[in-house]
């Protein structure tokens, strides 16, 4: 096919990466593992491409401040709690903006908290695979 | 609650319920933890009292809605500033131009709205971002390419509207040259469509740009005249092949006729990529040298000690050490797009042009097939110039910290020069002096950017921090620079909200003849100055009249 058209809102064609609103439009997931996979698509769409690969931002920036004392990839540390995942997103650090509810919501935020720094007990399954989303 | 300037509390109350009335109660944003997301990550003037916060947000879901805030708005004098994804670093963020206007957040709105391959187009709302572009496109399989800003996560919208720019190929690279029409809710709450839109029936809104009449569009770069509700975009289709050829002379002053060469061929359409100017003597510039885990080759020691001379780096030292030592002073990296025999044959013209400058060398990379493995992908520093959007910018290497304070982003100087050697030599030595002098984190030299075809862009990025008095002494900076290069005829492109009047106040011909008539259009359209005051220090002055 050489002529594709399309009248179709984003939000209406399921596209894993159409804007948070998408998200929040839908009914909120239930059971544990839609949430993570919630999560892992929401960290596969705003963090996965600074702090999933050595050669991010993120990852280059947290190697240099940590020396190789924590992970220098996000979704390997075991050391983070949710609270301060969730202050990062939303205060920024270093070259890392804040992240506005419009981009990311509570609802959304909460699940990556709990994806990042699960409660002990609740490890992720499929936190290292969430990375290369995005291309 | 901070109020807007000149409105009273009961009026600010009964629009913002106006406001929530239209969008619902969710999507309204007051409290000082919300407003707060508001706040440009990157200010200079960070809890100063000139920051330039919001006094609410609001996020509308459709360009209809738009239309009712706007009119509410109108109706109660209340400032407003539309942001797209809202991710304007370094010139602004998602913060207002005045302080206490309500954002208009519009990263909901994030439709594409048409999208076609045939012709190569693309209509978008502002909350569409390069990434989701691309991610949409790659879904459906779609054989169409995009051209992104550095970073990925900004707005097809936003970018163009602030005159950014891209990576592929020139004609695409200028985001608002590459739109074609616009839908715009004006500040009377009046929707309107540009160029062929305005016909109601048309069939080729898309494709002719000129429209009918006075071509507007540009009226909505870098201004306050209207909100942008969807934006068409031209598309180009995936080229066949890729590849990098880099091109070495041995002298200094051969910057002068490689320059004067290389835009011949640029204008003659020959040279169609971004092309890379880096000095082997400093350590190459082109991708490859930024490859973190690489890093940029380490300096010969004989040239370093010339670079880091506390007197200045003297260029004809450092000629002389590069000649005896073998070492081409500049290397030229190019991007070259196209079937391979049109790239073999673009590389062709290049050396046979070129060549007139005696020790010249050329290197041609092979020539790969797109679309490149994805474990090629994945270590190159920018994406980019593949159509492939990324935030591999922000690894920016050296400036952590600056007057041992934290560094947190930048704001960019970026004057705009001639795109001849002269020029370039012109500015690097003066860049490189205030560098000097003021102990900036940077590399001792630093090269223009080719991004625009037929002037240089030589944005320079200096540190922004959480210190009122370094980020003071930045602001100083910015101002010594601004009147530097006015003293030489080279103007910003661009500029952070803190500088908008200073800029403004350097396109001063005729005693300010275009503010004034920049002022006198928003007098016209704008008359209680609600749209986006402040925004390019477009009607804040006397003589256009306008409010806000
Ligand atoms: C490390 C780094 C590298 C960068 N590299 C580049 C680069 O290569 N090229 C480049 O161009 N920039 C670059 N930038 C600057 C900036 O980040 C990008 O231009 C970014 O795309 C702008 O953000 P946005 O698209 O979200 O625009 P927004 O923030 O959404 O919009 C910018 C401004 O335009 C106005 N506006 C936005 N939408 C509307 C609307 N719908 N109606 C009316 N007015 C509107 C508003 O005043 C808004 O503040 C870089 C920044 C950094 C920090």
């Amino acid at each position: 096919m050489i002529f594709v058209r399309f009248w179709l809102p984003m939000t209406l064609l399921g596209s894993t990466l159409a804007g948070q609103p998408t998200l929040a439009r839908e009914t909120p997931p239930r059971a544990a593992e839609p949430l993570r996979s919630t999560a892992s698509k929401i960290y596969g769409k705003w963090c996965s491409d600074c702090h999933s690969v050595a050669n991010g931002p993120g990852s280059v920036a947290l190697q240099r401040k940590y020396q190789g004392a924590v992970p220098a990839i996000l979704s390997q540390r075991t050391d983070l709690t949710a609270d301060y995942v969730r202050a990062v997103v939303r205060s920024g650090i270093s070259f890392m903006p804040s992240f506005r509810k419009t981009e990311i919501s509570d609802a959304e935020l909460a699940a990556l908290a709990d994806y990042l720094a699960p409660a002990p007990g609740a490890k992720a399954t499929s936190k290292k695979a969430a990375g290369s989303k995005r291309r | 609650m901070t109020l807007p300037p000149n409105i009273s509390q009961p009026d600010f109350t009964a629009a913002l319920k106006a406001f929530a009335a239209i969008v619902g109660d969710e999507w309204l944003f007051t409290s000082d933890e919300d407003l707060a997301l508001y706040r440009d990550s990157y200010s200079v003037l960070w809890d100063e009292a000139e920051e330039r916060t919001a006094s609410a947000a609001i996020a509308p879901d459709t360009a209809e809605q738009m239309v009712e805030l706007v009119k509410i708005a109108n109706r109660y004098k209340i400032p407003i500033y539309p942001i797209s994804t809202g991710k304007n670093l370094g010139y602004g963020g998602a913060a207002p131009a005045l302080a206490g206007s309500v954002v208009l957040d519009l990263k909901r709105m994030n439709r594409i709205v048409e999208i076609d391959e045939r012709q190569g187009y693309v209509i978008v709302e502002p909350g569409v971002s390069y990434f989701d572009l691309y991610s949409y496109i790659q879904d459906k399989g779609l054989k169409l390419w995009i051209d992104c800003p550095s970073p990925g996560w900004g707005s097809l919208v936003g970018n163009a509207l602030d005159g950014g720019v891209g990576v592929t190929l020139s004609s695409y690279r200028d985001h608002f040259g590459a739109h074609c029409g616009m839908e715009v809710v004006l500040p009377n709450g009046r929707m309107m469509r540009t160029g062929m839109g305005a016909m109601p029936t048309a069939k080729t809104w898309q494709q002719f740009k000129p429209g009918y009449g006075p071509m507007i569009d540009g009226l909505f770069k870098q201004s306050n005249y209207g909100v942008v509700t969807k934006m068409g975009f031209w598309l180009m289709p995936p080229p066949e092949g890729y590849t990098t050829g880099t091109v070495t002379v041995p002298k200094y002053h051969d910057l002068i006729p490689l320059i004067d060469i290389i835009s011949r061929l640029e204008r003659s359409k020959i040279v169609q990529g971004l092309w890379m100017l880096s000095s082997p003597t400093t350590g190459t510039r082109g991708d490859e040298a930024h490859l973190v885990n690489n890093g940029p080759p380490p300096m010969d020691p004989r040239f370093a000690v010339i670079l880091n001379d506390p007197g200045g780096a003297d260029m004809n030292k450092l000629d002389a050490a590069a000649q005896a030592a073998g070492v081409p002073f500049w290397a030229c990296e190019f991007h070259l797009y196209g079937p391979a025999k049109f790239i073999a044959a673009q590389w062709d013209c290049i050396s046979d042009a070129i060549r007139a400058i005696p020790g010249a060398q050329f290197k041609l990379n092979p020539v790969r097939s797109l679309p490149l493995p994805a474990e090629d992908i994945a270590p190159m520093f920018d994406t980019g110039q593949l159509g492939i959007p990324s935030l591999r910018t922000f690894s920016l290497g050296p400036m952590i910290s600056y007057e041992d304070e934290d560094v947190v982003g930048h704001i960019f100087f970026s004057p705009v020069i001639p795109r001849t050697g002269e020029a370039a030599i012109e500015a690097m030595d003066l860049f490189a002096g205030i560098a000097r002098k003021y102990k900036l984190p940077y590399p001792p030299l630093q090269f223009p950017s080719s991004i625009f075809e037929r002037a240089f862009l030589f944005a320079v990025g200096l540190p922004v921090t959480r210190s009122a008095t370094v980020n003071a002494k930045i602001r100083d900076i910015v101002r010594e620079l601004v009147v530097i290069a006015t003293e030489r005829g080279w103007g910003e492109y661009r500029t952070a909200p803190a500088f908008y009047d200073l800029i403004m106040d350097t396109y001063s011909y005729n005693d300010h003849a275009l503010r004034d008539f920049l002022d006198s259009i928003k007098g016209a359209v704008d008359p209680n100055g609600i749209m986006s005051p402040g925004r390019y220090a477009i009607g804040t002055h006397q003589t256009g009249k306008a409010g806000g």
